[in-house]
C-alpha cells in the first residue's frame, strides 16, 4: 500500500532543502547586493570600487558554500527517499534537526560578509557621526500587540506544561521544559539587546534609516520568537495527544516559516532607502 | 541631531556639551524633555560611554541638565537660561583679573605660578 505519510514526508524535506539552501540563500545574497550598491555606493561613493571587489568576491563564496550544502543535503533526503529509510537513516526528527543547522550555515557565511562589509565602510567613513536626541525605548521597536503574544505564548506554553505534568506521555520532561522556555527566551532578548545596542550601525550615517534598520531587524526577532513559543506548544500537544507523524510535518513547516522569514526581513524596508538617490 | 567630528582638535566631550547646548538655544530641546541614555548617545555615535558620561556630568554640573535616577537624564527647568552662562569664560576672566592685580603689586609670574601650584594643591576638595 502507498505510505502516504512517508512520501508526503519526503517532499516536505525536499521542499525544506530547496527553500533553505536554494531560495533563501538567493534572497538574502540579493537585498544584500541591493543594500551593498544602494546604500554603500551612494553614502560611500569614494568606495565604489573598493565594494564591487568585494562583492565580486564574497559572493562567489557565498554561492559555493550554498551550492555545495544543496548538493549535500539533497543527496542525504534522495538517499532517504529511495531507500525508504529515515534521514541520514536514523531518525528523521534529528535528521530534520541536522538539516536546520546545515541550512543555517549560509545565513551564518553572509551575516560575516555583512559584518566585514561594514568594517570596509568603516576604512572609507569620514570622521563625521550623527545622532538623533531622542530617546529610544523597547516599546519603539517592538509593538503592543507584539508584546501581548509573546506574554501570551508564555503563559500558554507554562499552561501546557503544567497540564502535561499532570497528564504526562512517553518522553515528557516535566518542569525542565521551563528551564528550555527560559533558555529561548534569554537568546532573543540578547539578540535584541545587541541589535539595539550595535556600534557598528554607526556607519549608517541617518540616524532615521539606523532607526528603520533596527526596528526591521528587531520586528522580525521578536516574530520568530514568537513563531517558536507557539509552534513549542503545539509540538507539545502533538506529542500529547500521540499525533506524532504529524510532528515531522510541523517541524518541517516551522523550519521552512522561519528560514523565510529571516530571508524577507533581510529586504530594507522602502522607507530606508527614501531621499539615498536624492540625496546623492 | 547632533553632530560631532572624530578629528576635530575640539574634545569629544566639548562638542557634545556645545551640540546639546544649541539644541536647548535653539528650542530643538525644551526643559523636562528626555535626553537619550548614555549607551544610546555611545553607540549611535560609535564612541566610548565615558565621553558621553563626562559631558552630561558637566552638563548637569552647569545645570543644564538633570539626572532623575533610574528614570533617565532631562533637560534642567532653568535650562535656557542656564546654557548662557560660561563656566570656563567667567574662571577666565576672575583669573585674569587676579594675575594683573598679583602683577600690579609686584609679584614675577614664576612666583604667581609657584603660588598657583600651592594654592590649588593645599586646597584639595
Amino acid at each position: 500500500m502507498f505510505d502516504w505519510i512517508s512520501n508526503t514526508t519526503y517532499w516536505l524535506f525536499f521542499s525544506q532543502v530547496i527553500i533553505t539552501l536554494i531560495v533563501v540563500p538567493m534572497i538574502i545574497r540579493n537585498n544584500f547586493i541591493d543594500f551593498a550598491r544602494r546604500y554603500g555606493m551612494t553614502q560611500y561613493p569614494n568606495a565604489k570600487n573598493a565594494i564591487e571587489d568585494y562583492l565580486l568576491s564574497n559572493i562567489s563564496i557565498f554561492k559555493i558554500v550554498a551550492g555545495g550544502l544543496f548538493l549535500l543535503s539533497f543527496a542525504i533526503v534522495a538517499y532517504a527517499a529511495v531507500n525508504q529509510a529515515e534521514l541520514f537513516s536514523w531518525d528523521n526528527q534529528a535528521g530534520l534537526t541536522c538539516l536546520f543547522f546545515i541550512a543555517i550555515i549560509p545565513v551564518l557565511v553572509m551575516a560575516a560578509i555583512q559584518k566585514r562589509f561594514f568594517s570596509l565602510l568603516a576604512d572609507y567613513s569620514d570622521d563625521k557621526r550623527v545622532a538623533t536626541l531622542k530617546v529610544r525605548g523597547v516599546r519603539d521597536f517592538i509593538s503592543k500587540p507584539m508584546i501581548l503574544f509573546i506574554f501570551s505564548g508564555q503563559f500558554l506554553f507554562i499552561g501546557s506544561v503544567v497540564y502535561f505534568v499532570n497528564h504526562p506521555f512517553d518522553g515528557f520532561g516535566g518542569y525542565l521544559n521551563l528551564l528550555g522556555l527560559a533558555f529561548l527566551d534569554s537568546i532573543f532578548i540578547i539578540t535584541i539587546y545587541f541589535i539595539m545596542n550595535n556600534k557598528r550601525l554607526a556607519l549608517i550615517k541617518d540616524p532615521n534609516q539606523r532607526f528603520v534598520g533596527q526596528q526591521n531587524a528587531i520586528s522580525v526577532n521578536v516574530t520568530i520568537w514568537i513563531v517558536a513559543l507557539y509552534y513549542l506548544c503545539l509540538s507539545l500537544w502533538i506529542s500529547g495527544l500521540d499525533l506524532l507523524s504529524y510532528r515531522i510535518f510541523m517541524q518541517s513547516l516551522y523550519i521552512h516559516l522561519m528560514f523565510l522569514m529571516v530571508a524577507f526581513a533581510s529586504k530594507l524596508p522602502a522607507s530606508f532607502y527614501q531621499g539615498l538617490e536624492e540625496k546623492q | 541631531m547632533i553632530t560631532i567630528e572624530l578629528d576635530s582638535p575640539e574634545p569629544l566631550f566639548n562638542q557634545l556639551i556645545i551640540q546639546i547646548k544649541k539644541a536647548i538655544e535653539a528650542k530643538q530641546l525644551y526643559a523636562g524633555d528626555a535626553l537619550p541614555s548614555i549607551r544610546q548617545l555611545a553607540n549611535d555615535l560609535d564612541i566610548n560611554s565615558k565621553t558621553v558620561a563626562k559631558a552630561y556630568r558637566l552638563l548637569e554640573r552647569d545645570k543644564v541638565i538633570e539626572t532623575k535616577g533610574y528614570r533617565g537624564t532631562y533637560v534642567h527647568p532653568n535650562a535656557l537660561d542656564n546654557v548662557q552662562f560660561n563656566l570656563n569664560g567667567w574662571l577666565y576672566s576672575q583669573v585674569s583679573f587676579a594675575v594683573n592685580s598679583y602683577r600690579e603689586a609686584g609679584a614675577t609670574d614664576s612666583e604667581i605660578r609657584i603660588a598657583f601650584n600651592q594654592a590649588m594643591t593645599n586646597t584639595k576638595k
